[in-house]
């Protein structure tokens, strides 16, 4: 063999190679590049400015560059003690409710066949594409003393005189829940489709009733699901924004109507800062705990 | 009647029908399978014994009890699922005495009987473990024990071994038989392993296509199958299609062969088939004196050690002889043979 034929060999021999440690991981640069750069654009960048504004002074009009506490400090003050415990009050409930709702709601829609199952869920999958202000506002409507529900239960004869049921704490919770349900439905239902027939049935034949069944088989058996469900919904309820701003008293004023307010009626872009940072940190946390549980998901298990 | 005793049972499933025209009468005390391929209403007759499903017609009586519409829950019967359906969230003990926690029984009296039971299916000490602890046939022996627990009326399992390698259920299938010989309790097996079928049971009840076919005790039912499909189905069977002569002499390839009888429904000149067992056919290397012998050609020996199967061509026939080592016929591939087909063992069906 000649040395030219030799070396052809060996260019062959070395060509894929080549090719793929230095072309493939090229070809997938720009790819992995994508993600970055929109975190970067759309999360970080945001993020830092959030921070650095957090830490601001504030003028009587606008604010200035700075670096204090003042803000933070705040959070010790009664307005945002106040109105956070309204928050967690609201979501620590309105999660609950909801969940509530939804895990026999769902159970028993994993348990239909096919396409009951999914009439049931596409039907669910509309409600979601209303927006909140749709929501809020057709609640409202419901609530109202002239169209609603109110003047329906008078004419029932269950109370003397109608009035308007919103503004109030309680029409304001029940808005709420109501749009967290397909959320919770959603976020329960992978768990409840793999929960086996069979150990329901296994619970019958050893005499417990289809109830007895429900609350010692599948209950135990979704329990870190529901918290999970529960803890994402707490996190979304806290943001809740357009419901409390509509069904809600002035009393009943929550977390992302206070930032709202800060920013953007007092300008106190500094402290609406802050409050976004506090918050982020609370959901980052929560949405952790959330991984946490569903990665110990016991449902599928043998 | 004490005993268990379905009448004019159907189940249809839509326009589907998954068991018809079922009537069966399953004395005290009795190990009965269901045996049958899949899709041919074993478990749904089982589910509907269970009460996990309503019968579309029909009536099931326990002890002279009207069972038919009585919700599971209040059928005091004991059942293995094919997935076991062991509760992941408890422990073994916990499992086995669910039972109790429903009625309310105290711990202390639950943990006792979790010991017995777990005595009672040899796998003793295991009552605190974690059920994802345990191997296959530890869970089945837990399944087992959980079943029993309330020593119920009716002992139910849907194919509670086919999760199991196979050596380890061909033990299991000893010690279910020995242990329910032992409980004297009415046990109903579904299964579609004709070995483990007649292992097992007192009875056979074979089905297909949603009707039982045959029932009757395992050997009555191999040696005097009713059809072909039940002939085919309960061990391996030459089939030989023939026709009928007078009295109980059928023709199979053109001799005259004498059978063990005819069905009363069938007369002279009929098609039929002849079902034979391989261990009952003999092949010789020439030929004897005796009736019922055809002539053929050994196409194949197949000689696995335990057994040996010598196939035989008879005039466009194929027949499989099995004999045992010490039996096997002084015989090779392609040559010219006489196989005996005794008149005892030839059992005349309907083609």
């Amino acid at each position: 063999m000649s040395d030219a034929a030799v070396n052809r060999q060996r260019d062959d021999a070395v060509g894929p190679v080549w090719r793929e440690q230095f072309l493939q991981p090229l070809k997938r640069f720009p790819i992995g590049l994508y993600p970055t750069f929109m975190m970067g654009v759309f999360f970080l960048i945001p993020f830092i400015i959030m921070l650095v504004v957090s830490f601001y002074a504030r003028t009587e009009s606008t604010y200035e560059p700075g670096f204090e506490f003042t803000h933070y400090a705040r959070f010790f003050s009664p307005l945002f003690t106040t109105h956070l415990l309204v928050s967690v009050q609201f979501s620590v409930l309105a999660s609950i409710l909801s969940v509530a709702a939804a895990v026999p709601f769902t159970y028993f829609i994993s348990r239909f066949r096919r396409r009951p199952q999914v009439i049931a869920l596409v039907f669910l999958l509309c409600v979601l594409t209303l927006s909140e202000v749709i929501v809020a506002y057709s609640l409202s409507v419901v609530m109202s003393r002239s169209s609603g529900l109110p003047s329906f239960v008078e004419w029932l004869g269950l109370i003397d005189k109608a009035r308007s049921w919103y503004p109030g704490y309680l029409a304001n919770l029940f808005g709420l829940s109501f749009f967290n349900i397909p959320f919770a439905v959603l976020i329960l239902f992978p768990s409840c489709t793999r929960l086996d027939r069979e150990l329901t049935e296994a619970a019958q034949t050893m005499g417990a009733s289809p109830f007895r069944s429900f609350t010692t088989i599948v209950l135990p058996l979704l329990d870190r699901t529901i918290m999970a469900a529960f803890v994402l919904l707490f996190v979304f309820t806290m943001g809740a924004f357009v419901t409390p701003s509509w069904l809600g008293r002035p009393e009943d004023t929550m977390m992302a109507q206070l930032i709202a307010n800060q920013a953007l009626n007092r300008g106190n872009i500094p402290f609406a800062a802050a409050l976004s940072m506090f918050f982020m940190a609370v959901t980052i946390i929560l949405s952790l705990i959330t991984v946490r549980l569903r990665r110990g998901d016991r449902v599928g298990q043998t | 009647m004490s005993g268990l005793l379905l009448s004019d049972i159907s189940k249809k499933f839509g326009s589907v029908t998954a068991v018809t025209d079922i009537n069966l009468e399953i004395p005290d005390g009795r190990f009965v399978s269901f045996l049958g391929p899949s899709g041919c209403g074993k478990t749904t007759l089982l589910r509907l014994i269970a009460g996990l499903e309503t019968a579309t017609t029909g009536r099931i009586m326990l002890d002279n009890e009207d069972l038919t519409d009585r919700p599971t829950h209040n059928r005091n019967i004991g059942m293995v699922f094919q997935s076991l359906a062991l509760f992941p969230h408890l422990s073994v003990g916990e499992n086995i005495t669910y039972s109790q926690r429903i009625r309310g029984i105290d711990k202390a009296a639950r943990k006792r009987r979790a010991e017995e039971l777990l005595e009672l299916v040899r796998l003793p000490g295991v009552a605190d473990r974690n059920i994802a602890q345990l191997s296959g046939g530890q869970r089945q022996r837990v399944a087992i024990a959980r079943a029993l627990n309330l020593e119920p009326k009716l002992f139910l399992l849907d194919e509670p071994l086919s999760a199991l390698d196979a050596k380890l259920r061909e033990d299991m299938q000893v010690e279910l038989r020995m242990l329910q010989e032992r409980l004297a309790i009415t046990t109903i097996v579904v299964t579609h392993d004709q070995r483990e079928a007649m292992t097992m049971s007192d009875e056979v009840v074979v089905m297909s296509t949603a009707r039982i076919q045959q029932m009757g005790p395992p050997l009555e039912i191999y040696r005097n199958p009713a059809s072909a499909f039940v002939a085919e189905f309960i061990g391996t069977s030459n089939l030989i299609k023939a026709r009928l002569d007078s009295g109980s002499t059928c023709v199979i390839a053109g001799r005259p062969c004498q059978t063990n009888g005819v069905p009363d429904q069938l007369g002279a000149g009929a098609s039929v088939i002849v079902s034979i067992r391989p261990e009952d056919v003999h092949v010789y290397p020439e030929s004897r004196e005796g009736a019922n012998q055809l002539d053929g050609v050994v196409t194949f020996v197949r000689d696995v050690g335990a057994s040996v199967e010598t196939f035989v061509e008879c005039d466009g026939l194929q027949i499989i002889a099995m004999a045992t080592p010490k039996e096997r016929p002084d015989v090779h591939k392609g040559e010219k043979v006489k196989v005996e087909l005794p008149a005892e063992s030839c059992v005349v069906l309907k083609a």
